[in-house]
């Protein structure tokens, strides 16, 4: 989050200044690859981009603070989600990127970015865990958690009410207590991916 | 609450403060109760990783080809615009590339939307840099794939045809690992260069497509960002560590000189 900068950033945003735009993208993307995966998996990446797209077609309109801002962006990124599993005639997949994946990707990278990529496939096993939950306690959580919105803001977008959202989240948490139990935690941190086993 | 790790059936139903739990785990105040959890969260709410940054250059080259802000949003650049785009989300880079020419914009967020995990900047950059226009879509795709070495000949042609930001694109993104064998801008390179074995030879035809960033308004390889007043760690900045491009030896690199100065 960009916290008391982003009004100041999303302003030279506005008036066309890229680095600002970089600024607003590299702090939202990541989170917004992530709760893509959860609910849209492969499609992620391609959801996110024409998401960005759409921001930016749009920024110049765009009024609210950094929640909002998120909210905005993640609505979008949902929307068109939902457009293209309609217009599939389908639900909306949840399909994951498997860890070959991550590590076929990071393959070609530098020394210290593949600290990162280790990183980040920890990041990936949190991710997996929380997929295996109901897709919309899956959903809500990672817009919760990830995306930092509100009860309310989550309520918004998923169109549900504020308690809805709490009791289904409730029900996550404690659905993700026995994954844990029985899985163990990805840990992050120093480069390390490891799981940690609760009966080792 | 506080048995939650170790009890799979902790007695939370009906119990209205544990709806709170989520809150009090991101608050960091529940964090000794439920460790397990805690770990979990804070590593799916991680930092981003090079690889969730990968894409920016790409995003930033929208960002400047589209030209986005307040003043331009609703004037005549929107009518424009959205087609232009509703093309290319429906087709994506190769496509929309090998199909025809693009515009300026329209190279950016076709590599954009293209997700290539490393050829965006490359792309990015090419895309700014090539003023082509957008009139002539299709007359690329009548024309079957002729020699490469006739591809070479017409460097400089102005008309926008697979010797052009297309092919460029393409095949920046097939060296870069950015097309998957099965997708439909390989077989559109595939197709261009005679065959897939031939895409090697037929790329290291391809000259880049000119790099006359002078009409551009925002000069995109100087406003470029290079990240570094995030604080984020140097492999994150670009999405590019140092070293990946050079230790990749590709034939068609020396062939357009013009593009790594231009990258970077």
């Amino acid at each position: 989050m960009l916290g008391t900068r982003f009004t100041q950033v999303l302003s030279r945003a506005q008036r066309g200044d890229a680095q600002a735009f970089a600024e607003l993208w590299r702090d939202a993307n990541p989170m917004l690859l992530r709760y893509l995966r959860v609910t849209a998996g492969d499609l992620a990446e391609d959801i996110a981009s024409h998401a960005w797209l759409k921001v930016i077609e749009a920024l110049g309109s765009f009024t609210g603070d950094e929640p909002g801002f998120r909210r905005w962006l993640v609505t979008i990124a949902r929307h068109h989600h939902l457009d293209q599993a309609r217009r599939a005639g389908r639900r909306p997949e949840r399909l994951f990127a498997d860890m070959a994946d991550v590590v076929d990707r990071s393959g070609g990278l530098a020394a210290d970015a593949a600290i990162q990529a280790e990183e980040a496939m920890s990041t990936q096993a949190a991710l997996d865990l929380i997929a295996m939950l109901p897709p919309d306690q899956a959903e809500m959580v990672m817009l919760r958690v990830v995306i930092g919105l509100d009860v309310a803001d989550v309520a918004a977008v998923v169109g549900r009410t504020s308690g809805a959202v709490r009791v289904a989240v409730h029900r996550a948490l404690r659905r993700l207590g026995e994954l844990v139990d029985r899985k163990g935690v990805p840990v992050t941190g120093s480069g390390a991916l490891t799981f940690r086993d609760r009966d080792a | 609450m506080t048995e939650m790790p170790d009890n799979p059936h902790p007695p939370m139903d009906g119990q209205p403060e544990d709806l709170w739990l989520l809150d009090r785990l991101l608050a960091g105040e529940a964090h000794a109760a439920s460790p397990e959890l805690a770990a979990l969260l804070a590593s799916a709410a991680s930092p981003g990783s090079a690889l969730e940054l990968a894409g920016e250059a790409a995003a930033v080259a929208a960002f400047v080809a589209m030209g986005t802000g307040v003043s331009r949003s609703r004037t005549r650049t929107r009518a424009r615009r959205i087609p232009m785009l509703t093309t290319l989300l429906a087709s994506k880079l190769a496509v929309a590339a090998a199909v025809g020419g693009i515009a300026v914009a329209g190279t950016a967020a076709a590599a954009y939307t293209g997700s290539l995990p490393d050829g965006p900047q490359d792309l990015a950059h090419h895309g700014i840099a090539a003023p082509r226009p957008s009139s002539s879509v299709g007359s690329a795709h009548d024309r079957p794939a002729s020699t490469p070495t006739h591809r070479a000949a017409r460097t400089g042609a102005v008309g926008p045809d697979t010797t052009g930001p297309a092919a460029f694109g393409l095949c920046t993104a097939h060296q870069h690992g950015g097309l998957a064998p099965t997708s439909v801008a390989y077989r559109s390179l595939a197709k261009a260069a005679g065959g897939a074995s031939g895409i090697g030879t037929y790329c290291a035809s391809v000259t880049h497509p000119g790099h006359a960033t002078t009409g551009h308004p925002t000069g995109a390889p100087t406003s470029h960002p290079t990240g570094d007043h995030t604080g984020r760690s140097s492999g994150a900045n670009t999405g590019h560590p140092s070293g990946a491009h050079t230790s990749r030896p590709t034939g068609a690199g020396t062939s357009h000189p013009a593009y790594p100065s231009a990258r970077r």
